[in-house]
Order: structure tokens, then sequence, then C-alpha cells
């Protein structure tokens, strides 16, 4: 399917299909069309590596909003 | 443009997004402070470790804001890639979307010549995608059938990254910390790699492929042999899952993203090669099995059921092995992760586990899928305190899609609690979602 879908015409479309259970199914993505970034990135930016921290000393470690 | 966001810190390392890298070896006491300076309570979960469900940083530990935890246990477990995130009912989502998110290594001394250097030949790769308002900030509320689907990727935190490799050997340890997005892993130009590890320690041998599915949560071990000069492209390409095309697109299956870029320089240095075999735990056989059990998946409920901190869903005996049989009767894709055990997959009409498929603590079910698991409960016994069972999905788990399970003497399995006296006003979150 190639078109843009809005929430509605998937609904309709799925809807469209009697077997078919929607429980649960609250479609909010603008778009549902498939999406790409192949080919549109540079690699610019060297890829972070988390430090690491041992354990064998009690560490105090906290959770923060920045 | 600045994003918000939350993170875990040691004071000295880490900075507002993501977490240390924690490490410890098999046969260690572990013991962790842990300090709670956002604005709304929260818990930490060690997700894939065996320990007390006291420790487990499930919804029942929560910490309040301002608040201390300090959980205790010993690492009893093979070497493996394990990882750390809130599990506060109802805000796991969206407080691991805003950054709460960490990798937990543990060592036991096996398979020594692997690449082990940490960030030089042994690197940690942690998949995320976001969406980002007009302002900049991580978007909590558009949502797939899946969950929240980011149309940026961000490996370790970084947008757009690339690896300087200087190795010809490279050990990717693949966490999956997406709150929905299942990625099919791929090099594009079809490179092969080498799995050595799955969710909860390594394979009897590795296993070579061109493609890696990794629902969230799961983690995978891989080895990557490169060329001087080479540069390789991780991307996640589509998976089908035979659901049909608009349920597909919607949770994201039909997308192709590209990751990280492998830049290999001039002069790799030898760093071994991939091993033939590999040390690993004993498979399970069926005739260990003292229990089965039936749990179906379906909408946000599991066996017609959404969570309910009160109730006990199920209780298992201490040390025993189950088989629990999996059933995604949804229309949608789910995956199932067990709190505080390590399974294995059993194949339809076989009598032992399939020692290729790995120990995980997660596994994922297409639309209408089975799966049975060997599971392999723990030896600390508990009856008033639950571990959790749930979909992974995170959305889907805060929905309600998660039950409890409370580990007792086998002797008592009949007679234990199936209630909780339960203060939902001290375990409830709530925030703004702005």
């Amino acid at each position: 399917m190639s078109a843009r879908l809005s929430r509605r015409t998937l609904l309709a479309s799925t809807a469209a299909l009697p077997t078919l259970a929607l429980l649960g199914c609250e479609y909010d993505r603008t778009t549902a069309d498939p999406i790409t970034t192949v080919d549109t990135l540079d690699f610019a930016n060297r890829l972070r590596i988390p430090p690491w921290l041992s354990l064998r000393s009690m560490p105090t470690v906290s959770a923060s909003s920045s | 443009m600045a994003t918000p966001t939350w993170g875990y810190t040691d004071g000295r390392s880490g900075a507002g997004y993501l977490g240390p890298t924690l490490r410890a070896a098999r046969g260690e006491r572990v013991r962790v402070l842990i300090e709670n300076r956002l604005s709304e309570i929260t818990t930490v979960h060690w997700h894939g470790m065996h320990l007390p469900a006291h420790s487990d940083g499930g919804p029942h530990q929560p910490i309040a804001a301002g608040e201390r935890w300090q959980p205790e246990w010993s690492i009893e477990q093979p070497a493996a890639t394990l990882w750390y995130h809130p599990h506060p009912h109802g805000e796991t989502e969206a407080q691991t979307t805003r950054g709460l998110t960490g990798l937990f290594y543990l060592d036991d001394g096996s398979n020594s010549e692997l690449p082990r250097r940490y960030g030089i030949d042994d690197i940690p790769i942690i998949l995320q995608d976001r969406s980002f308002d007009s302002r900049g900030r991580f978007l909590l509320r558009d949502r797939a059938v899946t969950g929240l689907l980011g149309d940026t990727i961000l490996v370790n935190g970084t947008y757009n990254p690339h690896l300087p490799v200087t190795t010809r050997l490279v050990r990717l340890r693949l966490l999956n910390a997406s709150t929905a997005r299942i990625y099919h892993l791929a090099f594009a130009d079809e490179h092969e790699f080498a799995v050595i590890a799955t969710d909860c320690g390594f394979l009897p041998a590795p296993k070579r492929t061109r493609r890696l599915l990794l629902s969230p949560a799961e983690r995978a071990e891989v080895l990557v042999e490169v060329r001087p000069g080479e540069r390789l492209v991780l991307r996640s390409v589509p998976w089908g899952l035979d659901m049909i095309t608009p349920l597909t697109n919607g949770a994201g299956g039909n997308d192709h993203l590209d990751l990280l870029q492998l830049r290999t320089g001039p002069s790799p240095a030898p760093s071994g090669r991939v091993p033939e075999q590999l040390d690993t735990a004993p498979t399970v056989t069926l005739d260990r099995v003292v229990a089965r059990r039936t749990f179906q998946l379906d909408g946000r409920e599991i066996n017609g059921q959404q969570m309910e901190m009160s109730r006990i869903d199920t209780v298992v005996g201490a040390g025993t092995t189950e088989l629990w049989t999996i059933q995604n009767t949804h229309n949608q894709p789910h995956n199932f992760h067990i709190h505080g055990v390590a399974f294995q997959i059993v194949p339809d009409g076989a009598t032992s586990a399939d020692p290729g498929l790995g120990w995980k603590d997660t596994v994922l079910l297409a639309a209408g899928e089975s799966v049975r698991l060997a599971v392999a409960f723990p030896p600390y016994r508990d009856p008033l305190t639950p571990y959790m069972y749930h979909c992974h999905l995170m959305w889907h788990e805060d929905e309600g899609m998660m039950a409890q399970f409370t580990v007792v003497d086998p002797d008592q399995v009949g007679t234990a609690p199936r209630t909780l006296d339960v203060d939902h006003d001290h375990l409830a979150a709530g925030h703004d979602h702005g």
C-alpha cells in the first residue's frame, strides 16, 4: 500500500476485513506509510560509549532529569 | 534547541541521558544505592537478573521522589548482557522514553577468547527510536499499534552515529531499548555476522546469519569480521510477521532505517577469530518439568485479565522448572518477558529445548503465534512479593498487559496467598506527559 493513510482511512480499511478484531488499536501516527532513513545520513557523529561502573564498591546511582 | 531528558548518574559519570554500564561478576555480592531525584515515583528494574523479588525493582518496589532504595543480591547466573530501566506501573513507557535506560554486564570468566575490551572491541549498542515535537521535546503521545514509534534513531543516545573500528573482529552487544519498535537487523551489503549470545547468555556455538530480529528488551551479542578500510552500515529492514499491510506498516514493519556505520581504519589490529564452540549452560529437558501452564495474549490482556497489583496470578515452586505455553491470539505482535528467570524455547513436538535459540528472558510472538518455554524458576522464596510477566511493548505493559507470580516453597504452591494488601496511592507515579 503506497498511498498515505490517515487514521480514519486505516481504520476503514481494516474494518472492511470482518475476521479482524481491533481491540486496543489506537492508531495515532500521522501517517501509516513506512518510513526510511536509508541514504539520508552521513554518520557524522562519533558513537558515544556510556562509561562503565564496577559494582564492587557500592555505588550511588541517581535517577535525575536535565 | 535542547531536549529535556532523564538519566542515571553515579555523580562522576553518566550524563543526562541513559546511564552508566554497570558490571559485576558471578559470585559477587551486589549492593546499589538508588536515589530518586526526579519529581515522581520511579523504580529500577534489573532486567534479566536472577535475584530475590524484593530487589527486582518491579512495580512493588517504588522509590518516591527524593527517597532512596538499596537492593542487594548475589550474582548467581552465567555471563550475559542485561539492562536496567524503570518499571512503575502505568509509567514505564514514558520514563524509559525520557532516557532512563542502562546496560548491566555480567562476567564469569568463560569464553575469554572473545573480544572484551570495553569500548574498543566490545561495544555496547543501545538502540532507540524517538520522535520530537517542534520544541525539541520527546513526543510521548502519538502511538502506533505497538506503541511509540519514533522517526529518529538514537544509538547510545547518539544521532547519526559512526563507530571507529580498530580491530579485525568486533563484538557488538545489542539491546533493543525502544519501547515498541521491532528491529530486523542487517548490514546494508548483506555482510555476514555471528550471533554468540542472546538475552541471558552464550549460545553453544556461534550462529552465522545475515538477519537478526530483535523485539523490545531483547539482547544479542554478535561478532563482526571487518576488512581494512571497510565501511559497514547496520540497518533495520522490513519484517513481515504475517500481518496485513496496514497493521505491519502501523507497527513499523516496513520501515527501512539506517542505524550505525562501522568505519574500519586502514590497519585494524588482529583480535582473534570467531570460535567454533562456546561455553554455555546445560539444555533443559522436559522430564524436569513439574507443571504446565498456558497464557493467552490478546488485546491488552493476559488470560482475559488486566494487571491488578493486589492479585497473585500464578504461584510456582522455588527451584522448579515449568513448561509455559504462550499463545498470541491477537492480530498484532506482542512479546513476553518473565522477571527473575531464564527460559529456553521448546519446539513443538520436541522433548527438550533447542539450545541454538539460547537462554532468554523475552520472546517475540507474531500475530497468531504460540511458543513453548521451559522456565527455570529461582530459589528465592517470597509468598508476598511478586515478580512480573508481561508484554514488553511498554505501552501494552502500561495498559495492563501484565500479571504477577510468586515463588514459594514447592510444598506451599497450593496454599500460598493469592491476594496482597497494596497501597495504590503509594505506587502511583502520575505525571504530566507534556
